[in-house]
Parts: C-alpha cells; sequence; structure tokens
C-alpha cells in the first residue's frame, strides 16, 4: 500500500466504527461493574465500637419549626438510642410541604424510608401501612393509655387498624396583642367580642388575622371556628352533617367580621402569612400554635411581652378547638427495617418527655403519661417570657380544648380529602367575598362532601 | 462450507459499517430513554384514569370513562379547564407582542447588545421554582414591592392596597404576569432566530420595491420569520398548559379556585386527595387537546415554509 501521498493506510491502525463502539461497549460496561460491586467491595468502618451491627434504620420527617427540636432529635436521641440498639439512625428533614408528595412518590415506588413522619396522619394511605396496633400497646404497657385525640387520629373503627401512630400533637391557641386590645378595651373571650372588637382594632391599624385561603393555618383556624358555631363536617359515625342552619350562620358570621375588621389579604395567603401579618406588628390576633410567640420572643421583638395567648374564642356551641398540627409516624409494608423503626417510635413515644421540652413545649406528647399535664405545667411555669406564665394556659388548652381533624368523629380518608381540597376555606371565602350567599356556598359545598364520602364508603375505609 | 461460515462472519463483522444498521445502534439508547422515562409513565398514567386506584392502593379496579365523566360533571374541573385556557392564551399572545418586539429591537448593532441580550435571557436561566417563590414576595400581601412602588407613585394608598394574589382578577393577572415573563426570553432568542436568518438581499430587494415600515414587516418579514415563529410558539403553548409550578407556589388555585389550573387541580385530586385514578382523568384531558395543538402548529408551519 502506497502511504508517501500521507493518506493514513487502511489496515490495523485504523479505529472502525465497530471498534469504536466495541471498546466503547467494553468500557462503559467494566465502569457499570465495577460501580455495582462497589458497595460490596469495603466492609465500611464500624459504626459503634465494639458491636456487631443489627441494622440500619431511615427517618424522613419536617424541619421543625422549633429548630432545637431537631438538635435534640438528630444529634440526642437518635445517637443514643443508635448505640443502644446497635442500629445506624439516618434522619431526612424535608418542608412540611413536600411530606404529601413524597409520601406519594415513596408508595409509588414502594420503596422508601422505615419511618415516615407526616405532620397529619395519611389515612388514605391505610393499605399501604402495616397495623401499629403492637406499637400503641407497647406504649401503653409502659405509660398509660393513649389520647382520644391520638386514637381518634389514628385508628380505623371500620377496618379496625391503626394506621399511624401519633406522637405528639400540637395545641391551636389564639395569640392576641394585649395592648391593642386593652386599648379598645376588649379581649377574645368570645367570638362575639371579637366581632365587637374587630372594627375598632381595624381602625387603629390592626385587623384580626384569620386567614380564608387555600392553606392549612386557613383550614385550621375555620373548621375550628365553624365547630365552635355547631357545625361539622362529619358526625361521631363519619357521616357527613355539613348542611345546616348552624354552619350557614357560622359562615355568614365570619362575611361580617372580614368586612368589619379584617384585610383582603387573608384571602391571597400562605401558612406564613398569618405568623409575619404578627410580626410585622399588624396583627392584633391570630389563631397558631406557639412558635408565632417564640420567633418574636428569640427576635426581641418590641410587643413580644404583650403577646398572650388564650384558648379559642368560646362561640353558640361551645369552646372547640382543632390540634394546630399532629405528628403522625407511619410504618410502609415494604419498610426494610420494621422492627427497628417499630422499637425506635415506641421508645419515643415513651420517652416524650425530653422530646416536648426540646420542642420548647411546641409538641404535647399523644400519650399524656409519657410526660403528664400536671408536669407540663410546672416546666411552663417556669419559662422566664413575660407576661410570667403565659405557657401555662397550654396545659388547659390540650387537655379540654383540642380535638381531632373529623371530630366527632374519626379522622379519616374522607375528611383528608375534604381537608387536602381546602373546601372549608372556599366556602367561607366566596361568601366573604361576595360571590355567593352563606346557603348556597354552604349546599354546594355539602354537596361536594356528600360525593367524597360515598365515594369513600364504596372503597370500605368509611 | 468452511468458505460460507467465513463469509457469514465477515457480514456480521462488518455489519456495523453499514449506515442502517449503525444509525439503529446508535439511536437505540435515546430512544430506550426515552421509551422508560416518557412512555411507560405516559401508558400508566392513561391505564390509572380507567381505574379507581388511590395513593394507597395503585392497582385499582377498572371503572371504565367513570373519572373523565365525574371530572366533566366536576365545576371545579370545568372551571380549572377554562382557567388553562386563558392563562395559556393569554400569557402566550404578551409572550408572542413583547418577545417579536425585543427581538427586533436586539438584532440592531448598538453599544451594549450583548448586555441586554443577557440580561433578558436571565429569566430563562433561573430555576422557576426560586423565581416564582422570589414573586410570591414580590406580591406579598404586607411587603409587597409592587405595592411599595405604587405607594410612592401615589397610584394606591395604604388604605386601598392592591390585593395582587388574594381576589380573583388580580391572582390571575398576577400568575399570567409571571408565566410570561418566563416564557418570554426563550421566544426572543427564536424570534431573534428568526429575523437573523432574513437575508440581507430580501431586505434590499424590498427596499428598492419601495416597502417600508408595516408593510414591509407584514408582506416579508413576517412570513419569513413565522416557521420559526410558530416553533415558539408551539412551545409556549405547551410549557403553559402543562406546567403548573406559577400557580402551584403563588397561589395554589386560590381564591376558592379561581386561579385552579388542570394541572393544579389534578395534583391537587391525585397526590394531595389521594385519588390517582381521577387525578390522572384530569390531567390526560390535556393530552388530545395539545396534541391537536401540536399537530395543527407543525402542519401550519409546513405551509407557511418560505422555500
Amino acid at each position: 500500500m502506497d502511504t508517501t501521498d500521507g493518506a493514513t493506510p487502511i489496515g490495523s491502525d485504523r479505529i472502525t466504527r465497530r471498534d469504536l463502539i466495541k471498546k466503547a461497549g467494553a468500557g462503559a460496561l467494566a465502569l457499570g461493574v465495577a460501580g455495582a460491586a462497589a458497595p460490596y467491595s469495603f466492609a465500611g468502618p464500624l459504626r459503634h465500637k465494639g458491636r456487631w451491627l443489627k441494622g440500619d434504620l431511615s427517618i424522613i420527617q419536617w424541619v421543625h419549626f422549633v429548630p432545637s427540636y431537631d438538635d435534640w432529635f438528630d444529634k440526642t436521641w437518635c445517637v443514643q438510642w443508635g448505640q443502644r440498639n446497635d442500629v445506624q439512625v439516618n434522619v431526612e428533614h424535608i418542608n412540611n410541604t413536600l411530606l404529601d408528595t413524597r409520601a406519594a412518590a415513596e408508595v409509588a415506588a414502594q420503596s422508601g424510608h422505615d419511618l415516615f413522619m407526616n405532620l397529619h396522619p395519611m389515612s388514605s394511605y391505610e393499605d399501604q401501612v402495616i397495623n401499629h396496633a403492637s406499637i400503641v400497646h407497647e406504649i401503653e404497657r409502659k405509660v398509660g393509655k393513649y389520647s382520644d385525640l391520638g386514637r381518634l387520629s389514628t385508628y380505623n373503627p371500620k377496618t379496625k387498624k391503626y394506621f399511624a401512630v401519633s406522637d405528639n400533637y400540637v395545641p391551636d391557641p389564639v395569640v392576641w396583642r394585649h395592648d391593642l386590645w386593652n386599648d379598645v378595651g376588649e379581649s377574645p373571650a368570645t367570638w362575639d367580642d371579637v366581632r365587637k372588637a374587630a372594627p375598632k382594632l381595624k381602625q387603629h391599624g390592626h385587623p384580626i388575622g384569620i386567614g380564608q385561603s387555600q392553606e392549612l393555618d386557613s383550614n385550621m383556624a375555620l373548621l375550628a371556628f365553624l365547630m365552635c358555631f355547631g357545625g361539622f363536617v362529619q358526625d361521631e359515625h363519619n357521616r357527613p352533617t355539613l348542611y345546616t342552619k348552624k354552619t350557614v350562620d357560622a359562615v355568614k358570621f365570619m362575611a361580617d367580621l372580614y368586612k368589619r375588621g379584617e384585610d383582603s389579604a387573608i384571602f391571597g395567603w400562605n401558612p406564613a402569612s398569618n405568623n409575619n401579618y404578627l410580626y410585622a406588628g399588624t396583627a392584633s390576633m391570630i389563631l397558631n400554635a406557639v412558635s408565632a410567640t417564640r420567633t418574636p420572643e428569640d427576635l426581641n421583638l418590641p410587643f413580644s411581652d404583650n403577646l398572650w395567648i388564650w384558648p379559642i374564642p368560646r362561640g353558640p356551641h361551645g369552646r372547640l378547638g382543632l390540634e394546630h398540627v399532629m405528628g403522625a409516624y407511619s410504618i410502609w409494608k415494604f419498610a426494610k427495617n420494621k422492627e427497628n423503626a417499630e422499637q425506635f417510635l415506641a421508645d419515643l413515644c415513651i420517652n416524650y418527655k425530653q422530646a416536648t421540652l426540646a420542642s420548647k413545649l411546641y409538641n404535647f406528647p399523644s400519650f399524656p403519661g409519657a410526660f403528664p399535664f400536671k408536669q407540663i405545667r410546672k416546666a411552663a411555669a417556669a419559662d422566664k417570657h413575660k407576661p410570667l406564665g403565659k405557657y401555662t394556659i397550654l396545659t388547659t388548652i390540650a387537655e379540654k380544648y383540642t380535638h381531632n381533624i373529623g371530630y366527632p368523629g374519626t379522622t379519616n380518608a374522607a375528611m383528608d380529602e375534604v381537608f387536602s381540597k381546602y373546601l372549608i376555606p372556599q366556602m367561607f371565602a366566596q361568601v366573604s367575598q361576595g360571590k355567593l350567599d352563606a346557603n348556597t356556598s354552604v349546599r354546594d359545598t355539602n354537596s361536594v362532601v356528600k360525593d367524597i364520602y360515598a365515594k369513600w364508603k364504596q372503597r370500605g375505609k368509611i | 462450507m468452511r468458505v460460507e461460515t467465513g463469509v457469514r462472519r465477515s457480514r456480521y463483522r462488518y455489519a456495523l459499517e453499514r449506515q442502517g444498521v449503525l444509525a439503529t445502534v446508535l439511536i437505540s439508547p435515546a430512544v430506550l430513554f426515552i421509551g422508560a422515562l416518557v412512555g411507560v409513565p405516559l401508558v400508566l398514567a392513561v391505564y390509572l384514569s380507567f381505574t379507581d386506584a388511590t395513593a394507597g392502593s395503585l392497582s385499582g379496579n377498572w371503572v371504565g370513562l367513570a373519572n373523565f365523566r365525574s371530572a366533566l360533571h366536576d365545576q371545579v374541573f370545568r372551571d380549572a379547564l377554562w382557567h388553562t385556557f386563558l392563562f395559556t392564551a393569554i400569557s402566550q399572545a404578551v409572550v408572542i407582542v413583547v418577545a417579536g418586539l425585543l427581538a427586533h429591537a436586539l438584532v440592531r448593532s448598538f453599544r451594549g447588545r450583548w448586555l441586554i441580550r443577557f440580561v433578558i435571557l436571565l429569566p430563562w436561566a433561573a430555576p422557576i421554582a426560586l423565581t416564582a417563590i422570589g414573586f410570591l414576595w414580590f406580591y406579598d400581601p404586607q411587603a409587597s414591592i409592587f405595592t411599595w412602588f405604587l405607594e410612592h407613585l401615589h397610584i394606591t394608598s395604604p388604605q386601598n392596597r392592591p390585593n395582587w394574589l388574594g381576589t380573583p382578577h388580580a391572582a390571575m393577572s398576577s400568575i399570567i404576569t409571571v408565566q410570561a415573563w418566563r416564557t418570554i426570553p426563550f421566544a426572543t432568542v427564536i424570534f431573534l432566530a428568526g429575523v437573523s436568518s432574513i437575508p440581507q438581499e430580501v431586505d434590499d430587494a424590498a427596499a428598492m420595491d419601495g416597502a417600508t415600515g408595516l408593510r414591509k414587516f407584514w408582506h416579508v418579514s413576517l412570513p419569513l420569520q413565522l416557521p420559526i415563529a410558530l416553533v415558539a410558539v408551539l412551545f409556549g403553548i405547551v410549557f403553559t398548559a402543562t406546567d403548573m409550578v406559577v400557580p402551584y407556589i403563588l397561589t395554589n388555585g386560590g381564591p376558592f379556585n379561581s386561579t385552579q389550573v388542570l394541572t393544579t387541580w389534578a395534583f391537587q385530586t391525585g397526590i394531595n386527595a389521594g385519588n390517582i385514578g381521577e387525578g390522572a382523568a384530569i390531567a390526560l384531558f390535556m393530552l388530545p387537546f395539545l396534541a391537536a395543538v401540536v399537530v395543527g402548529m407543525l402542519v401550519f408551519a409546513r405551509r407557511a415554509e418560505v422555500t
């Protein structure tokens, strides 16, 4: 072959397409095999000195609103529990608004964390989780009975299954500015008092801050408000009961309260908006957990000493509040380390005193025996923030005025759907904005609610 | 015999040298990849839409068209369908006008042109979730920078503040504005490519024939850039109609479902409320519509093509 013209000779030195693909394929195969084998190539360091590991435990939960809780949970509780039980505990924290999506993804993939914590009991995933009855019974053996609130939220009487275990719930008090209310000579003891004071407070530039938006806090506040007027989404047998005169009256009352003493901003709120409304010095009253008072204390805001907390105002039907959020752990059927998860959850609930203190009294134990109300009251009384002893009322709120979503029935998949679709805030907002009259709004919402209940009943879940 | 085997072996040996075989081998990974990541979920979604699958029980029973019938009877769904149309049509109309103007401005040579082009492109480069959260702050009921400007210009007062996300019309306008804002850079770049591709000779010929201004734009520039501009419009419609980030982050469908679009309603029904079957049916309502849009636009683009 003549190569004097400088052309590349056709022969062994030339890389053909076939060679190229062969070599690239061999390289990719080698990399793949090496990569796949890597986890098995090394035994890895011993995770707990002198002990042979029994296994792992993966947990997913929210980023707590009180950062000291996550510090305690990750760096103290999980580490110590892991050492005691020879288990490597891995905790992943994600934003609370992402928990539902993540749960759906784990179920779809049939793979995920061993312990899944959500801020509401995941009743719609009942078929995907183990029956947690044995965990509940073990905890009850050690610290006494599960609270009614916890049981009604995590037990399905129809299927006789515990689909979750609640470790905690968060009381939802009224947080109000004592100085501003004092100026107008009122206090939020009843909803009538609130309506009476609202125009004066708004005139002073400090409206009431109860949201009517498609978000968590509006949902909780309006459901609780409705209950104070005797309006309930369902009865104790989990049958829909929304369309009543009491519900219509409640909707009219709230529309009136909005017109007299609220700002139109409440229709566009997200879960942080009512907190910000308070921190900005604008709101005279909101319904929120104690994180709303802790932040102004931490930031030394000028009005933090004037932030008082009271139980929800009394309505014609009484003083009926809801938990602000509820911590509820579930163990998937497909979890890899079920035994570790069950033991961890039981131990956490049994030793909940530390958790409540680490959360600065944000988390209350769902098993009251783990940290009795008397002791919590004592801890609250020791709080040095002004007015002194203001947090002691939390135990009264928790004990007497905190109910589950779906009260007087149980928290179930149908109620969960009503909640997730924000039907209650919509029912209120369209009347407050004058789009519909109260009767039509309640009647239309009731029709949607009834369809939802019929569907879940057909599925055998209620 | 030995000779025949040798021939066959050599045929296989050089099979990859043949264009057809090599092309198939090279394209197969991409086809498999797209099939696995797009085809399988699509088929699964279609299957789920005919079942009563819930988040807790993914298999579900076959229910035929029940989910579609139920969606059509639902007022929120019908509203969401209308909102999707409004959201897409208005935002894309704004995009076409603004991107067209920007492209014609940016094709000219002037000092600092690259900087202006860079700044205009930025919204496209920024992650949408992040920018949507930024707009959430801009529209904040208590601390909106837009409101601050309006108050300083004495257009509004503290007693009469605009409620950007709290009333139906304002909320819809707000999400349309953000969607248009994020789509404009992409459309501008495509339009710019279209304008730049018009040969100078065509411009010169048009000028010699006395065509100027709007006449030149209508009879010369527009037909020439139409095929490429249609690509931007097509993408814009499909991206907008299938997007949920902007409405989800800014309003979550509120107030009282007045900004609910099909994607957010499908998400709320399927994931949040746990009705996977119904959610899939709602999401799939868009599929034939968007497929028709794609086919229609491609046909139109082909007809408008200038050779």
